[in-house]
């Protein structure tokens, strides 16, 4: 740290109520976005630290299908859940992701700027499982037809990642970076790879449905946390739960991080990242429940021949307990992390006034550009769910102090929504604000989707 | 700690005023299960004295969540006859103890020359509170000494309406 003319001291109060990061991504002047490109063209610093628990705080939750107001409106609530329901496909999911930073420091060293630090998550998806739903809603009676367990589909995650970064300018085009990360979880759950059918169909004759299990083949994966056997929720603290199991898993893993900035010309930049490469292996506390069938049940059956008078007592759990026989194993197994792939292309425009002594303000610099447009295409699969965004985006900057950025895109969510981002360097202070679903803001009730966030960063 | 609150406070300024009132929230499926079949020949009745019962144990379903979640029961019938004699049909329930909690009774006349076999279809709605009280049942099926030939087949399925809501 040869020089230390600047200190930059990153206070991160950050709210995010969406997956979608494109108007964090690329953000030169923010070392967060590192964490989203470690090869970031980064406007380099000597030194940056943000405080425990104060940064970074991330949330978010979304379907495909349904927002409040497709519940809560001028309808009966149960007329608006059962249209709702109609409405409703196997290939629509809910999911949710949670972020917080817990710290991070960064530091430069030669041409390299390192940065560590760790940060707890949780995320998940659920596929909404149509058939079942519909089972559970209307029942099987009149239905006459078949319900596929194959659309159960969840997957749920919770684990501190210890990650650290290098990122090195190369030459004045390119700048590449890669960040390895260790994983531990404390809480895991899936279930993936189910199949089978709910047979339940009008007979041919005669009064008794024809109702089976056809190839029936459920499985529950759990590793981690325990807190029905090891925990009384009601006896103890969060701040228990936090610092003995939840922030320090069992269940360990690595993955790594890979980015890059290049400069195809002086005024075209292309970005590129692929993140969360790795995995964690599940060997503690983990446990497999399985059920297997393929029964026709016909209810409890008398059936007498010549010679047979045998009247065995029949029990009805018995029954379905004998032919749906559900099994519990202790399951190691691997878990791939959600990989997350960034692309982005930017061209830059404009002159900027400068701002800098002994200068025209009022003339243009040579070696500044201040407007830039560009386009972010974000992709990720988890639990055979394809997360995407692509936006399109126009930044501009005054004087080197106000940047301004619009975005225009859409995402998995299917719909189109407007994005901005504000952010003022003035004084010893930095503060940005990103708002993303501008188009719902007014009413968030219409709204599949939330996304919000903001940070201050202190300059020293 | 104030950007946090202030964020919150953004977002939850921008909605309508519409009350998310789910207090009238209710789940109510239909379901159809199978529940006995029973087929017999006229002889293997009487090789017993007339008289046979066919038990069967059904205490999942008497428990109090029966009473809070079943809104109503019917038990249909199919019923076919062959058999030159009359089927009196008497299905009781009894809860823990072995006492009676109810019972349905039903006599299948015999076929004609005309009519062979005789099918019936019949159902019964059934006290959802008995229901909860009951962990057995036996099915009952008498017939006179002179009953020779023939086959006897009952069908019952059960059908119910759950009731799942917010308390």
């Amino acid at each position: 740290m040869k020089h230390l003319c600047f200190f930059i001291l990153v206070f991160s109060f950050s709210l995010l109520f969406s997956q979608d990061k494109h108007l964090l991504y690329n953000q030169k002047h923010n070392p967060q976005a590192l964490l989203l490109n470690p090869g970031l063209a980064y406007e380099s610093t000597h030194f940056h630290v943000s405080l425990p628990v104060l940064s970074n705080f991330y949330a978010s939750v979304g379907n495909t299908s349904l927002s409040v107001d497709d519940i809560f409106n001028s309808n009966p609530i149960n007329s608006a859940i059962e249209e709702a329901i109609s409405g409703i496909s196997k290939s629509d999911f809910v999911s949710f992701s949670q972020k917080a930073e817990l710290f991070q420091v960064g530091w430069k060293f030669r041409d390299i700027y390192f940065s560590t630090g760790a940060y707890q998550e949780s995320y998940g998806v659920i596929n909404f499982p149509e058939d079942i739903l519909e089972l559970a809603y209307f029942g099987n009676a009149g239905q006459n037809r078949s319900y596929d367990f194959g659309q159960i589909n969840f997957k749920a995650n919770l684990q501190t990642v210890f990650h650290f970064g290098m990122n090195k300018k190369v030459n004045d085009k390119l700048h590449l970076g890669a960040r390895a990360k260790l994983y531990t979880s404390s809480f895991n759950a899936r279930s993936q790879d189910n199949r089978g059918q709910f047979n339940s169909l009008e007979p041919s004759s005669g009064l008794l449905l024809e109702q089976s299990l056809t190839n029936l083949s459920l499985n529950l994966e759990i590793a981690g946390l325990d807190v029905g056997n090891e925990y009384y929720l009601g006896n103890i603290s969060m701040r228990d739960l936090l610092i003995n199991d939840v922030l320090f898993g069992l269940n360990m893993g690595f993955g790594v991080d890979v980015g890059l900035s290049y400069r195809l010309r002086d005024n075209l930049e292309i970005t590129a990242s692929l993140l969360d490469l790795g995995f964690i292996n599940f060997s503690n506390d983990v446990e497999k429940q399985t059920a297997t069938s393929d029964y026709d049940y016909d209810g409890l059956s008398f059936l007498l021949s010549s010679g047979s008078i045998s009247i065995p007592r029949l029990d009805l759990l018995e029954e379905f307990e004998d032919n749906v026989p559900v099994s519990s194993i202790p399951h190691s197994y691997l878990d791939m992390q959600p990989a997350k792939v960034n692309l982005g292309l930017t061209y830059e425009f404009g002159s900027n006034l400068s701002n800098a002594e002994a200068c025209n303000c009022f003339k243009a610099r040579e070696d500044s550009t201040n407007q830039s447009l560009s386009v972010h295409g974000f992709g990720m699969l988890y639990a055979g769910n394809f997360f995407y965004s692509l936006n399109a985006m126009y930044q501009r900057s005054f004087w080197e102090s106000l940047y301004a950025k619009i975005s225009l895109g859409t995402n998995q969510y299917n719909t189109f929504n407007y994005g901005a981002s504000l952010a003022l360097d003035v004084w010893k202070v930095n503060v940005f604000m990103n708002i993303n679903r501008l188009n719902e803001i007014r009413n968030v009730y219409f709204s599949k989707s939330l996304a919000l966030q903001f940070g201050m960063n202190f300059k020293f | 700690m104030r950007l946090f609150l202030l964020s919150i406070l953004f977002i939850t300024s921008c909605t309508d005023d519409r009350a998310l009132d789910y207090t009238e929230f209710e789940i109510t499926p239909n379901v159809e299960l199978n529940l006995v079949e029973i087929e017999y020949p006229a002889f293997a009745i009487n090789a017993v004295g007339n008289s046979i019962g066919f038990p069967i144990d059904i205490d999942v379903f008497g428990n109090d969540l029966t009473n809070t979640n079943i809104k109503s029961i019917q038990l249909n019938f199919f019923v076919e006859n062959s058999i030159n004699q009359p089927q009196d049909i008497s299905l009781v329930f009894y809860d823990t103890s072995g006492v009676e909690t109810f019972r349905i009774e039903k006599t299948i006349g015999a076929p004609s020359a005309s009519v062979n076999p005789i099918i019936e279809r019949f159902e019964e709605i059934v006290d959802v509170d008995f229901f909860s009280k009951t962990t057995q049942a036996e099915m009952i099926i008498s017939q006179p000494s002179s009953a020779s030939t023939g086959t006897f087949r009952l069908e019952c399925v059960l059908e119910s309406t759950l009731i799942l809501e917010d308390e």
